[in-house]
């Protein structure tokens, strides 16, 4: 690679890569080299917009080309592992959009293939890297609130106030649910099982319930768990706002974390969307409040940290925050909520297979 | 603070549920002839907005419905198996939103009801028996009272507040029925939902009144918040969280800690009641508790509500290092009710951990807050005092539930399953209220 930027094909460019863009522009460390997508208009109108003059509609051309370093892989989850093995075995460092694949043992194969390579795998999840849960974070580590005692995360999605997704990109996540993999616990979801174990540690044990609202959105959801090696306790409440008003420049989704430990708690009021003028990190310790206001909230910040931290990884020869053995570790956290809701028990994610979650979701 | 229009507010509901039984007949007509209604709306739509309508969806809808089969069936799915409540909401948002829009929505307000004195001539005799955590605070709201006069042990009395936590709490309430006394069972230390239920029969076949007393049940903003529900402020309900931490700290009284074999029957976090005040009977529970001791502890008991689409939780900590300010006990609550319109925050009860208005309102695009301003304090004296009066009320044959008898054996019978709940790798179902 020598003094070069690393060169990154995009394939898939969609509506959620509008959001990584903004991380390579400026960025000494990657750039923006190759688009690709099967839709020639899309791509056509993404390369006026981005200013990237090289495009395909065969991902085949960004693998072979000794000239590309990352790629960067944003298609339909059911695309992710075949394009994942592929990019790996062509020798290119991979970023895949979450969720790792649509089943473990494709994310597994995906896991080995990884291990096997030269290059380095990652699935993109943003949350980790929004400036306020990254301070959270911190704060928790340091022992701010002391030991923590319960983590609680919400989810509403309101239809107003935030940009409408386009309903040709919706339709394949409507055949995503159609196979029992729902936007709100396993796909949008993702973020914040992700963010369970990134704050908090391994997943021993779920339970909950998550209930249907127009036939097919998987909202309103009430799951809890333990974690294994902490006492501490973890809750996922989704609520179905459809108009909820939330202000937002990205999706209407109203997120909030609370984390309740022995000495204080924090608090986290916005992500994705604004419900209020509030900071998004609040400290409460020994009777004070402690606002935040001197971090950057806007949701683009997550992605601009988020995408940047790859190539930096690439280049400090260390591992990333999102490796495919974590990215592994969510799916199955998803899967067994999804598994205990459907058939009222308790699951271990350790323990799901493919085939346990087949039968729950044809019970 | 502006008043809601309910005349708006009926309009946008019937023209919701017009738009929705049409919806669901375009849904079934030819693919073309969705086509030609949904160009006919662009239509309609560009002339009455002399084209600056935003038919963007619109358009992208009706090429969906020209190029994509599996799309067109996936739209005509939503439509014809959607929750009928839950896409009338919607329907009405988006007339609230796009049609109207204009003036932000806002509650009514209602003061809390008020309740009359006794009215015969002779003050309500009040005895007590045990000794509970909130016996000197409501002692002192009797004897506040004109109209009520406490009495010693012994002596006659009209109506008899219990606080045992023993079995003979429900013997003695047994009694006291039988002598034709009104009784006011503190719900903390009452036994179980078959005990309960027991007694309210008694109490039905003797025609004497008894309740259940929970003090959220009397607190002001927890009131007003159920009566938001009630109007439909948020919409259709779909979560409520009751988040209850026990500190250790910055209170002017402490309690012992929730240790020993029941720890969610601790006054801190036995807030059973205020959930199925909220959400209505639970239907079924799954629920994690973790060891209480001097490190803390915690559980979390997630709910199925009877009522569709609905869930929760009740969280519980116990922080013993927390500092939790408080001119009573350190006890933190905080309630969060979200529905298909908006959200609620019910942002302290008996601690004063925040010196925000107790109540904070989000529904569509209007926010505001409810506290010292609409003239409501929080002051968590006043729930003894409304306590007091209310059951001295019940004593001259006026008695008002706030949680009615179902809801509460429901509420019982809830925290009746949660140790099952906690030790069973799976979910407990509940019998349905009433049964």
């Amino acid at each position: 690679m020598g003094d070069r930027r690393l060169r990154v094909a995009m394939i898939g460019v969609g509506d959620i890569t509008m959001l990584h863009v903004p991380a390579y522009k400026d960025f000494d460390l990657a750039e923006l080299a190759l688009l690709c997508d099967v839709d020639p208009a899309l791509l056509e109108r993404r390369r006026a917009e981005w200013g990237v003059a090289r495009t395909t509609t065969d991902y085949r051309e960004a693998l072979a080309d000794p000239g590309i370093d990352i790629v960067e892989i944003n298609t339909p989850h059911h695309l992710h592992k075949k394009l994942t093995v592929e990019a790996l075995a062509a020798g290119k460092h991979v970023a895949c959009q979450k969720p790792i694949s649509t089943s473990i043992a494709e994310a597994e194969e995906m896991v080995a293939a990884a291990r096997a390579a030269q290059g380095k795998f990652r699935v993109i999840e943003n949350f980790v890297f929004y400036p306020p849960y990254v301070r959270a974070k911190e704060l928790l580590d340091a022992g701010e609130i002391g030991e923590p005692l319960t983590i609680r995360f919400k989810l509403g999605t309101g239809l107003f106030g935030a940009r409408a997704p386009a309903l040709r990109s919706e339709m394949w996540h409507l055949l995503e649910i159609e196979q029992g993999r729902g936007q709100a616990v396993f796909d949008d979801g993702y973020h914040k099982l992700s963010l369970a174990i990134h704050f908090i540690g391994a997943i021993a044990a779920v339970k909950g319930f998550i209930d249907r609202s127009f036939a097919f959105i998987d909202e309103p959801a009430q799951l809890i768990w333990q974690y294994k090696d902490r006492r501490t306790l973890g809750g996922f409440d989704i609520a179905f706002q459809p108009n909820l008003y939330t202000h937002s420049k990205y999706f209407g989704a109203d997120e909030r974390v609370e984390i309740v430990g022995t000495r204080g708690a924090i608090e986290l009021t916005r992500c994705t969307g604004q419900m209020a003028d509030q900071p998004a990190l609040i400290l409460r310790r020994d009777g004070r409040r402690t606002l935040f206001e001197d971090l950057d909230a806007d949701w683009q910040a997550s992605f601009t940290a988020g995408i940047r931290d790859f190539p930096r990884a690439i280049l400090e020869n260390r591992d990333t925050l999102l490796t495919g053995e974590r990215a592994l570790e969510v799916l199955r956290f998803a899967f067994a909520l999804i598994v205990a809701a459907r058939r009222g028990v308790e699951v271990r994610p350790d323990e799901v297979t493919d085939a346990i979650v087949k039968e729950a979701l044809h019970a | 603070m502006p008043k809601v229009n309910r005349g708006a507010r009926a309009l946008r509901q019937a023209a919701a549920w017009c738009a929705w039984r049409m919806a669901r007949l375009a849904a079934r007509l030819p693919a073309r002839a969705l086509i030609a209604l949904l160009n006919g709306a662009e239509r309609v739509m560009q002339a009455t907005t002399k084209g600056k309508a935003d038919v963007g969806q619109l358009r992208e809808l009706r090429d969906l419905l020209r190029d994509d089969p599996k799309g067109r069936e996936a739209v005509r799915r939503i439509i014809l198996e959607a929750r009928g409540p839950q896409f009338r909401a919607v329907l009405q948002g988006v007339l609230r939103h796009h049609v109207e829009a204009p003036a932000p929505a806002a509650p009514t307000f209602a003061a809390v009801a008020a309740f009359p004195g006794r009215q015969a001539a002779a003050p309500a005799r009040i005895a007590f028996a045990g000794e509970h955590w909130e016996f000197p605070f409501l002692r002192d709201a009797y004897a506040a009272r004109p109209d009520c006069r406490i009495v010693p042990a012994g002596e006659p009395a009209d109506g008899v507040e219990i606080a045992l936590d023993r079995p003979e709490a429900a013997d003695l309430a047994r009694q006291t029925m039988a002598a034709g006394a009104a009784v006011s069972l503190h719900a903390g230390p009452a036994a179980d939902a078959a005990t309960v239920a027991a007694l309210f029969a008694d109490a039905q076949s003797r025609g004497v009144p008894v309740r259940l007393f929970y003090s959220y049940l009397y607190f002001a903003p927890a009131v007003r918040l159920r009566e938001l529900l009630a109007a439909g402020e948020i919409g259709e309900l779909t979560t409520v969280r009751v988040r209850a931490v026990l500190g250790g700290k910055g209170a002017a009284l402490s309690l012992a800690p929730p240790f020993g074999d029941w720890p969610l029957r601790h006054p801190a976090f036995d807030h059973f009641p205020l959930l199925t005040f909220l959400g209505g009977p639970a239907a079924r529970l799954a629920a994690y508790v973790g060891p209480m001791d001097g490190a803390g502890g915690q559980a979390l008991i997630g709910v199925r509500f009877a009522a569709a689409g609905r869930v929760g939780a009740l969280e519980c900590a116990y922080a013993p290092d927390m500092h939790v300010r408080s001119a009573f006990y350190p006890h933190d609550l905080q309630v969060e009710v979200a529905g298909t319109d908006g959200v609620i925050w019910l942002r302290r009860g008996m601690a004063e951990t925040t010196q925000e208005p107790p109540l904070a309102v989000r529904a569509g695009r209007s926010a505001y807050t409810i506290g010292i301003e609409s003239g409501m304090t929080g002051d968590w004296a006043e729930v003894y005092r409304a306590a007091a009066a209310e059951f001295v009320g019940a004593v001259g044959g006026r008695l008002v539930r706030r949680l009615g008898v179902a809801e509460t054996i429901s509420a019982f019978r809830l925290r009746d399953k949660v140790y099952d709940a906690a030790t069973t790798p799976g979910v407990v179902e509940l019998p349905a209220a009433g049964e």
